[in-house]
C-alpha cells in the first residue's frame, strides 16, 4: 500500500517468492503500482459516512417496526390489486366532472388538436391531454378538427370510428369498441392512477374507406402495468407516428390494453372496419420529446427525395446521407452517445432507446431512432413532410457510430399500392427478425 | 475476538461508544489503502471510493460478527471490483458504440504517471481480473498468498499460479 501502510514492509517477501525470471518485472511493477496509487487523491471521509448511512439505519430498525412496515405494504398491495381488478372488470366512463350513465360519454366540443398544455385529471397529470376541451378535473374528452383531414395510413390498418361524428358525444358500448370519435377512459372509482398509457391517435383514412370523422386522444391503462406512457408536456401529442413497419400490434380486450409482449409504447389505437381494435406499439426508441441534442441534419443527395412531398418517383433510388454536424455543433456521434448515456442513466423520457428528431435540409422533420442491436447500430429515419404526414421510412444499419458520417443507404421509392402490398406480404415485424422487413422504403407523401 | 456491536442499539452506552470508536479507528486506517487497491484494479478513483465505501457499510453491518474485519473488507472490495468490471463488460457487449471504454484517466481525477510508469500499470489492466487482483494484492498490498487466497476465494496454490501467469502475461503485454 502506500508508504504508511502496515503491509508495505512485506514487499520484500513478495518479491522473494517470485520466480527469478520475473523478479525484475515484479520489482518494477511494485514500484509502479505504488507510484500510481500515490497519485490517487483519497478524500478523508469519516466513519460517520458509514455509521449514518441509510442502510445502517435500516439495519438498526427494530423488528417490530419492520414487521409493521411489511404489514402496511401488504395492505397497500392488496388495496391496489383490488382496485385494479375492479377497474378492469367494469370500466366506467365519466366526464366533465360528473358521472354519466353507463356507456355514455360527453365530450367538450372544442378542438384541441395540437394542444400541448398538460391537463389535470383527478389529481393526476395527463400531459398528453391538453388544450381546449379539457372539461374540469374529472374527465377529458376532446374532438379534433381533423375530421376533414386525409392522411395516408401506412400500416395498412383501417381506422374506422363508425358513426358520424357528433361533437360533444361519444358512445362507448360495454363491449369496449368505440363508436364515437374520441374518448377518455377512467377506472370505475374515477381515480386515475399510474400506470396509465396515453394513446394518441390521429384518425386516418385509406383509399376506399369511409370518411374519417374525427380524431383525438385516447387514454387507456395497460393491463400489465409495466409501462406508462408519459409523453412530455411539450410534445406534440396530437399526431401519431405510424412506425408500424417496426411495430407490434396487439389486441385490446375491453378497455384494458393487454400487451403480451410489450416492446415499446402504445402509440395508436386502430379500429378496423370489422370492429376489431388494436393498439400499435412502437418499439422502444420512439422520440416523444425532442432532446436538446437533436439538431442534426439529414440531407439527401438527390433532389428527388428533397421534393418527395410532390410524390416520389416509383422505384427511384435515392441516396441519403446523415451529416455529422448539427446546427449547434454537436456531432451525430456525440448526440448518439449522449442519448445512449441518457438511456443508461434512466433519464430518457420514454425509458426506451434513444432517438433524435432532426430537420431535413428542405425543412422536413425527421425522426432518427437509434437502436443498438447485434453488434450494430441501427438507425431508423422517418421523414415527415408535415406533422403527422409520413413521407418515408429508411432503415440504416451502421456498424459503429464513428462511421456514421456519411451513412449511405439506398432508398427505394414505392407508391402507396406497392407499399400496402409489401406490408401485406410482410409479417408483423419484430426487432428480432428484421430481415423480414423491406430493407429500405419510401412511401409517397400525402 | 468479538468486538462491541455498533450496528444495533445497546443498553450499554459504554460498549456502544467503544464499538463505534473501534470502527472509526478501523475505518480511518483502512479506507485510504483500500481505495488505492480498488483504484489499481478498476482504474477509477471515483469508482474505487464508491466500492470501498460500500464495502465498509457491509463490514459495519457485521461488525460484531467478524473475527478479521480487514479480511472481510478486502474480500468485499475485490468482489465489488469484480462485479463492477463485469457490469462494464456486459455494457460494452450490449452497446458496441461504447466499446471505447472511458479509460482510467478519464475517470480519474488525476492523470496517470507518464512515460515508463504507464506501461506496467496500463498493461496490468489488460489482464484477467483474478490475475490483476492477485498482482495488486501481492505487489501493492503486500499480502501473503494465504491472505490473497482468502480474499479471492481460491486455494493458496492457485494464488501462486495466478501471480506467475499474471507476470508472464504482463511481460507479454509490454514486450510484444
Amino acid at each position: 500500500m502506500t508508504a504508511e501502510h502496515p503491509h508495505n514492509d512485506r514487499g520484500a517477501d513478495a518479491l522473494a517468492d517470485v520466480d527469478p525470471v520475473h523478479r525484475r518485472l515484479a520489482s518494477d511493477l511494485t514500484d509502479q503500482l505504488h507510484a500510481a496509487a500515490a497519485t490517487v487523491p483519497v478524500p478523508k471521509p469519516t466513519a460517520a459516512t458509514v455509521l449514518d448511512h441509510p442502510r445502517r439505519r435500516a439495519s438498526m430498525a427494530p423488528p417490530r417496526l419492520i414487521a409493521t412496515a411489511a404489514a402496511l405494504l401488504v395492505i397497500v398491495g392488496i388495496g391496489i390489486a383490488v382496485q385494479r381488478v375492479r377497474s378492469n372488470v367494469e370500466p366506467t366512463i365519466t366526464t366533465a366532472g360528473s358521472p354519466g350513465p353507463p356507456g355514455n360519454v360527453t365530450a367538450s366540443p372544442a378542438p384541441c388538436r395540437g394542444a400541448a398544455n398538460p391537463a389535470t385529471d383527478g389529481g393526476h397529470t395527463h400531459p398528453s391531454l391538453g388544450g381546449a376541451g379539457i372539461a374540469g378535473a374529472s374527465g377529458v374528452l376532446a374532438l379534433s378538427e381533423a375530421s376533414t383531414r386525409q392522411e395516408h395510413l401506412v400500416d395498412g390498418a383501417l381506422f374506422d370510428v363508425g358513426s358520424e361524428p357528433r361533437p360533444g358525444q361519444a358512445v362507448i358500448p360495454s363491449s369496449g369498441i368505440p363508436t364515437g370519435p374520441v374518448l377518455t377512459l377512467r377506472p370505475a372509482d374515477g381515480k386515475v392512477s399510474a400506470p396509465w398509457v396515453a394513446i394518441t391517435t390521429t384518425i386516418t383514412n385509406v383509399a376506399g374507406a369511409p370518411p374519417i370523422p374525427a380524431a383525438g386522444e385516447v387514454s387507456a391503462r395497460l393491463a400489465d402495468g409495466r409501462e406508462a406512457f408519459t409523453s412530455a408536456p411539450t410534445a406534440d401529442v396530437s399526431r401519431v407516428r405510424f412506425l408500424t413497419a417496426r411495430g407490434v400490434t396487439v389486441n385490446i380486450r375491453g378497455w384494458d390494453v393487454s400487451v403480451d409482449d410489450l416492446l415499446g409504447i402504445a402509440s395508436s389505437v386502430t379500429v378496423a372496419a370489422d370492429g376489431s381494435t388494436a393498439v400499435t406499439v412502437i418499439p422502444r426508441g420512439t422520440c416523444l420529446a425532442a432532446p436538446s441534442a437533436a439538431a442534426l441534419t439529414v440531407t439527401t443527395s438527390s433532389a428527388t427525395f428533397a421534393t418527395a412531398g410532390a410524390g416520389p418517383a416509383p422505384a427511384e433510388k435515392v441516396t441519403v446521407a446523415l451529416r455529422a454536424a448539427g446546427s449547434d455543433g454537436l456531432s451525430f456521434e456525440g448526440a448518439a452517445a449522449q442519448l445512449i448515456d441518457r438511456v443508461a442513466n434512466g433519464s430518457t423520457p420514454t425509458g426506451g432507446l434513444p432517438s433524435l428528431r432532426a430537420t431535413t435540409v428542405n425543412g422536413h422533420s425527421a425522426l432518427l431512432r437509434l437502436e443498438p442491436m447485434d453488434g450494430r447500430f441501427h438507425v431508423d429515419v422517418v421523414w415527415e413532410q408535415r406533422p403527422g404526414a409520413l413521407v418515408g421510412i429508411a432503415t440504416l444499419d451502421v456498424t459503429t457510430v464513428e462511421r456514421v458520417a456519411p451513412i449511405l443507404a439506398a432508398i427505394t421509392t414505392v407508391d402507396d399500392t406497392t407499399w400496402q402490398r409489401m406490408l401485406e406480404r410482410c409479417p408483423t415485424p419484430r426487432p428480432d427478425n428484421r430481415e423480414t422487413m423491406p430493407p429500405t422504403t419510401l412511401v409517397g407523401s400525402c | 475476538m468479538k468486538r462491541p456491536d455498533v450496528s444495533a442499539p445497546r443498553h450499554d452506552d459504554v460498549a456502544v461508544a467503544a464499538g463505534r470508536a473501534a470502527f472509526e479507528t478501523f475505518y480511518d486506517a483502512e479506507f485510504d489503502p483500500m481505495v488505492r487497491v480498488a483504484f489499481l484494479i478498476v482504474g477509477s478513483t471515483e469508482t474505487a471510493e464508491e466500492l470501498v465505501q460500500d464495502a465498509f457499510i457491509r463490514v459495519h453491518q457485521r461488525w460484531c460478527e467478524l473475527d478479521t474485519p480487514q479480511a472481510y473488507l478486502r474480500t468485499a472490495v475485490v468482489n465489488g471490483c469484480r462485479d463492477r468490471i463485469r457490469r462494464r463488460v456486459r455494457w460494452r457487449q450490449r452497446i458496441p458504440i461504447l466499446a471505447a471504454e472511458p479509460n482510467a484517466s478519464a475517470h480519474s481525477k488525476h492523470p496517470e504517471p507518464s512515460g515508463e510508469r504507464t506501461d506496467l500499470v496500463a498493461a496490468l489492466r489488460t489482464l484477467p481480473l483474478r490475475q490483476r487482483s492477485a498482482l495488486v494484492l501481492r505487489f501493492y498490498g503486500g499480502f501473503n498468498e494465504a491472505e490473497i487466497a482468502t480474499t479471492l476465494g481460491v486455494q493458496p496454490g492457485t494464488v501462486k499460479s495466478l501471480i506467475h501467469r499474471g507476470l508472464e502475461n504482463l511481460r507479454t503485454e509490454i514486450e510484444p
